[in-house]
């Protein structure tokens, strides 16, 4: 088997219903604690649920659903699980 | 039920558990939408009232908690994810989790996020507070197949972990005695270093990776993961937060909110009004007039007092019915969605997405669009809100442009009226982007991160309680205002300034009230409406603008107001002498300035309580100015057309 890279894309760009892991979010320090609040901690699996109206994106983190607004959705870089 | 020898360790009886402050008071902590305005609702029933945070317009619940070992003072603070305050609501929080003036927290565990809810407990076992926990929601982390175990959480944690449920009571008289036993004898958590208030903490994200490491071995201890799959919520979610179907049904919402405040709160104003007006200022004349009390006596009490406790009655059904739809909205866990469906739109005024639902409530009625802005999180947008609230056009000026309108444009009323309500919306875009880059300068629109709940029925006794307390609140404090401010136009249409009339018994043009607008109309004649009986009823419109047709009428002495043709034809002959043959343009600029000129005094009684006076007079004063100029605008180009 050849070796596989691993693939890194934005949170943003996450197609509904797949899954990866929170790797890095690139925002000032307030937001990225904000974040880790929530559970998008790095390392965390979390599954895309959809794109709401207004360009949010709903994931979800263990059993908790999160909106986050798009711009932000797109400083957040996942690993595809 | 608990006997009096179960009242904790030292054998006290029932009564209050005394600390150094008198009354021990215990904080209620946890995450928004975790059940703990329920929770707080239960355990304190209709012993509460709203008061503001210390220095701040952050309205809290504060209650008494009856234990069956004693009574308690409650406080129910603002749902939080952290106590790193991102919001003034949030620092409020943080701030009374380190008051030590507070003996105990109950922190709010949400069984279906638990390790967010864990780790708020930890940041408030770090503050050193003493803590018991309420875990709550288990019956939907059941649903889900996650059921944390309450005993092994408590093991793990070193404090009382109490299953309790504020829907149906179960677990309140167990937290009770938790919470009566952990003040004689205080639980603290293990496992997590006690801050001292002074301590700097450097690296914030190390800070509170050490947390997160807690919180991961406790949750490991006592909940058993499994996938989470999709719920009947993420399928509602799918339809309602749809791009294309999501804004028509939140249009649908802010629609049925809407008709909720025209057509089921007015025939209830009407029916009070008629009621306050009819039997009870018949009933009120005539036993003054039984013990032979003298006219103006009783011209005071029905015109000046009963009047004004009218208004304010008739206010109450439509209050009741605004906090009940925003507080059943509210806890269906749909307004988190709103926030995410209208959240890019309202992005261009600095403010989040929940700011549109107070304002589209406005269009009915302002003041209790007012109260609506209580759902945004941030202090400084409930403040941006609640100052733009006033340029909603409510229902009330509706009926001053209808008389204009069909009065002096007979074929195109409709449009015109129309035009008045894209001159709103256009005013409040305006005068929110000229905030945002002046006073509000510090309000920056917020990264939207926030947590989806489950959607749930709401729960009625809780519903009524909060509505209960929050008119209550209402009633007293701006009712005072209200009254006392119709009480006081009485006294200034009751004095006689000239003619030797009188007391209580003057023609309008010859009292004080009369003298006023005789000195404010010149100030009227830019607009082109530079007449005293004009001038009159926007005086009288600050009190409310439903009385300035009223006040119009009054000042032509016509005895029928609802004669509208009559009084439209007499304004229409004052309208064109006054604008030197440009009706038109001066009933346009006189629509367009009692759109925006000033609130009412209710809606000013209501900033006033919510921001304080500086900003509501600022405000007032920034308003009026921009409506005279606006009116002046209106009345010299139109005329030239």
């Amino acid at each position: 088997m050849p070796y596989v890279y691993p693939e890194f894309m934005l949170l943003s760009a996450l197609a509904p219903g797949s899954s990866a892991h929170v790797r890095t979010v690139s925002t000032e320090s307030g937001v990225v604690l904000r974040l880790r609040e929530m559970g998008l901690r790095p390392g965390a699996l979390i599954r895309m649920t959809g794109r709401a109206s207004g360009g949010s994106r709903i994931v979800t983190v263990g059993a908790a659903r999160i909106a986050i607004d798009g711009t932000t959705a797109a400083l957040i870089e996942v690993e595809a699980a | 039920m608990s006997s009096q020898g179960d009242c904790h360790a030292t054998g006290a009886s029932r009564g209050r558990i005394a600390t150094v402050e008198g009354i021990a008071s215990v904080l209620l902590v946890g995450n928004p939408n975790v059940g703990k305005s329920t929770l707080f609702n239960a355990l304190t029933k209709a012993r509460q009232h709203v008061v503001n945070a210390p220095g701040t317009t952050v309205a809290l619940a504060e209650g008494t908690w009856r234990t069956d070992c004693a009574d308690v003072t409650l406080v129910d603070l603002p749902g939080t994810y952290s106590l790193i305050a991102r919001s003034p609501d949030e620092q409020v929080a943080a701030d009374a989790v380190s008051d030590p003036a507070h003996d105990l927290a109950v922190v709010v565990l949400d069984a279906t996020a638990l390790s967010r809810s864990l780790y708020l407990l930890g940041q408030v076992a770090r503050a050193g507070r003493p803590i018991v926990a309420a875990l709550t929601m288990i019956d939907l982390a059941e649903a889900r197949g996650l059921a944390p175990d309450a005993d092994a959480l408590s093991r793990a944690l070193g404090v009382p972990v109490i299953e309790a449920n504020g829907r149906n009571g179960r677990g309140l008289t167990a937290l009770g005695e938790a919470v009566t036993d952990a003040l004689t004898s205080p639980s603290f958590v293990t496992g997590v270093t006690v801050r001292r208030r002074e301590e700097v903490i450097r690296d914030r994200l190390s800070d509170a990776q050490e947390l997160f490491d807690w919180v991961e071995a406790v949750g490991d201890a006592a909940v058993a993961a499994s996938a989470p799959h999709a719920t009947f919520t993420d399928r509602l979610d799918r339809i309602l937060l749809n791009p294309w179907v999501g804004p028509a049904a939140f249009l649908a919402v802010v629609w049925g909110v809407f008709q909720l405040t025209t057509v089921v709160a007015s025939p209830l104003m009407d029916g009070v009004a008629r009621v306050v007006q009819g039997p009870i200022a018949g009933w009120v004349s005539s036993a003054l007039g039984a013990i032979g009390a003298p006219t103006w006596l009783e011209s005071f009490a029905v015109g000046g007092v009963l009047a004004g406790v009218g208004t304010v009655l008739s206010f109450i059904p439509l209050m009741a019915i605004m906090f009940a739809a925003v507080s059943a909205l509210e806890s269906t866990g749909y307004l988190a969605r709103v926030a995410v469906v209208a959240d890019r739109a309202m992005r261009t005024l600095g403010l989040d997405g929940r700011a549109m639902l107070p304002l589209i409530v406005g269009f009915g009625c302002n003041v209790p669009a007012l109260s609506a802005t209580a759902v945004l999180p941030h202090a400084r947008q409930r403040l941006l809100t609640g100052l733009l609230v006033p340029l909603t056009s409510c229902t009330a000026r509706l009926a001053v442009y209808l008389l204009l309108a069909h009065t002096f444009f007979p074929g195109s009323a409709g449009t015109v009226v129309f035009a008045m309500y894209v001159a709103s919306v256009a005013l409040v875009i305006g005068w929110g982007l000229i905030a945002r880059h002046t006073v509000l300068r510090d309000i920056t629109p917020e990264p939207l991160i926030i947590a989806l709940p489950d959607y749930q029925w709401p729960h009625l006794r809780t519903l009524g309680r909060s509505v209960w307390t929050r008119v209550a609140s209402f009633t007293r404090k701006a009712g005072t205002v209200i009254v006392v401010a119709v009480m006081a136009l009485w006294v200034l249409q009751a004095i006689p300034v000239r003619g030797g009339h009188d007391i209580a018994d003057v023609p309008v043009a010859d009292s004080a009230y009369g003298a006023v607008a005789q000195g404010a109309a010149p100030a009227l004649a830019p607009m082109g409406l530079n007449d005293w009986r004009i001038a009159a009823s926007l005086v009288a419109g600050i009190a409310a603008k439903e009385v300035v047709i009223g006040a119009l009428a009054q000042s032509y002495a016509i005895d029928d107001a609802g004669d509208e043709a009559t009084l439209g034809e007499q304004v229409r002959a004052t309208v064109e002498r006054t604008s030197g043959g440009a009706p038109g343009a001066a009933a346009l600029a006189l629509m367009v300035f009692v759109l925006s000129y000033l609130p009412c005094l209710a809606t000013l009684a209501e900033q006033r309580r919510l921001f304080g006076w500086r900003w509501t007079a600022a405000a007032a004063g920034a308003q009026f100015a921009g409506a005279y100029g606006l009116a002046i605008l209106v009345f010299q180009v139109g005329r030239l057309l």
